[in-house]
């Protein structure tokens, strides 16, 4: 897909509009028919900016300081970002990413306000809910550790000593 | 400098017997309902704790242990284990397989809780793992930061999965004295809906 726009741009008007996002520009142009530019270089990536795959554009001109009569041509173009980089598909992001899931090496796993505040008894809910999380809790299985897996355990932080 | 390192690693190893390990059954429960299989919950119990004690430092001391290692062993659970272990749990309940998976056990009645336990193992996981969380008495607040979810989630999961559970078991409920009433006909109607996720 490739969408090329075409607009004759004043100095003024083109750096102000740096300051703004594409879409708010587009959508002020078509209210106001006013002439922007749009500077993807300028207003930035997010997908670029962390090197995310599937986010690549390509810039066949950048914007330049604009004069009254010339026009910029900026072509977006969305391609599969492996096609377009040559990085192996080992590269997309896993679900283990820690982007798309919490690491637990994540610190924000551990910080959450919740935890560090001793825990409160949780008000009772209506019979029929009480009534059915005792049914439940009456028939779940009473599942102990062994004693193994404490040794397990212990010897573990052993030798993990910090 | 090895002084104060032992200090550290002592009160270290003080929250661990006084708070993370009388917490070891609670976990490794959580850990099995999730897996379906002993060794596994045994392997990840272990991580937990193991991850706990590598990230001891953020925790304080006589504050919400039990929910701090459940929020890792979820997150675990998540990122180490689903991904490359086989799930049983996730079966259709009619699965002979899901015969074999744990039932309370009791002196006078071996198949007591079977139903109970196929109707949770028939929950979609995210419906499962809220339920086993309730069934653990965590409070809202705390449930939606175990799971990294806003609380209106769990509530919404929670009140579709007791929906679900309450139908399911609403004979075998009252035969057993409890008064379970399936008074909702919406179960399963947005995405969180077994076997959506």
């Amino acid at each position: 897909m490739s969408i090329t726009s075409q607009h004759s741009i004043s100095g003024q008007q083109a750096s102000d509009a740096r300051s703004f996002s594409c879409l708010a520009l587009i959508s002020a142009s078509v209210i106001n028919w006013q002439p922007v530019s749009i500077c993807p270089s300028q207003v930035g990536s997010r997908g670029r900016q962390y090197g995310l795959p599937g986010s690549e554009e390509v810039v066949r001109n950048e914007c330049s300081k604009p004069s009254g009569s010339m026009p910029a041509q900026i072509y977006f173009s969305m391609k599969n970002a492996h096609k377009l980089t040559g990085r192996p598909d080992s590269d997309k992001l896993q679900f283990n990413d820690p982007i798309v899931a919490n690491n637990p090496a994540e610190p924000a796993v551990f910080e959450h306000g919740i935890f560090s505040q001793r825990s409160v008894p949780r008000p009772p809910e209506s019979p029929e809910v009480e009534s059915l999380r005792s049914l439940l809790k009456a028939n779940l299985s009473k599942e102990k550790a062994s004693p193994a897996l404490l040794e397990r355990i212990r010897s573990g932080m052993l030798e993990n000593k910090m | 400098m090895a002084n104060l390192s032992n200090k550290a690693n002592s009160a270290q190893a003080r929250v661990f017997e006084q708070e993370f390990f009388p917490l070891l059954d609670a976990v490794y429960a959580f850990s099995y309902r999730l897996t379906g299989d002993r060794t596994q919950a045994e392997d990840l119990a272990q991580e937990t704790y193991m991850k706990a004690w590598r990230f001891i430092e953020r925790y304080q001391a006589d504050t919400n242990a039990k929910a701090w290692l459940f929020r890792i062993c979820r997150n675990a659970f998540i990122n180490d284990w689903r991904s490359r272990k086989a799930q049983p749990r996730t079966r259709d309940i009619e699965d002979p397989a899901l015969r074999m998976l744990p039932v309370a056990e009791s002196s006078g009645n071996e198949r007591m809780g079977d139903e109970v336990m196929l109707a949770i193992q028939g929950l979609s996981e995210n419906f499962r793992t809220v339920i086993l969380l309730d069934l653990e008495d965590f409070r809202y607040e705390e449930i939606a930061a175990i799971l990294d979810v806003p609380i209106g989630t769990v509530r919404s999961r929670l009140h579709r999965a007791r929906t679900i559970l309450a139908k399911k078991l609403q004979v075998y409920g009252r035969s057993q004295g409890y008064n379970v009433q399936d008074n909702e006909g919406r179960i399963g109607e947005d995405e969180d809906a077994p076997g959506a996720s």
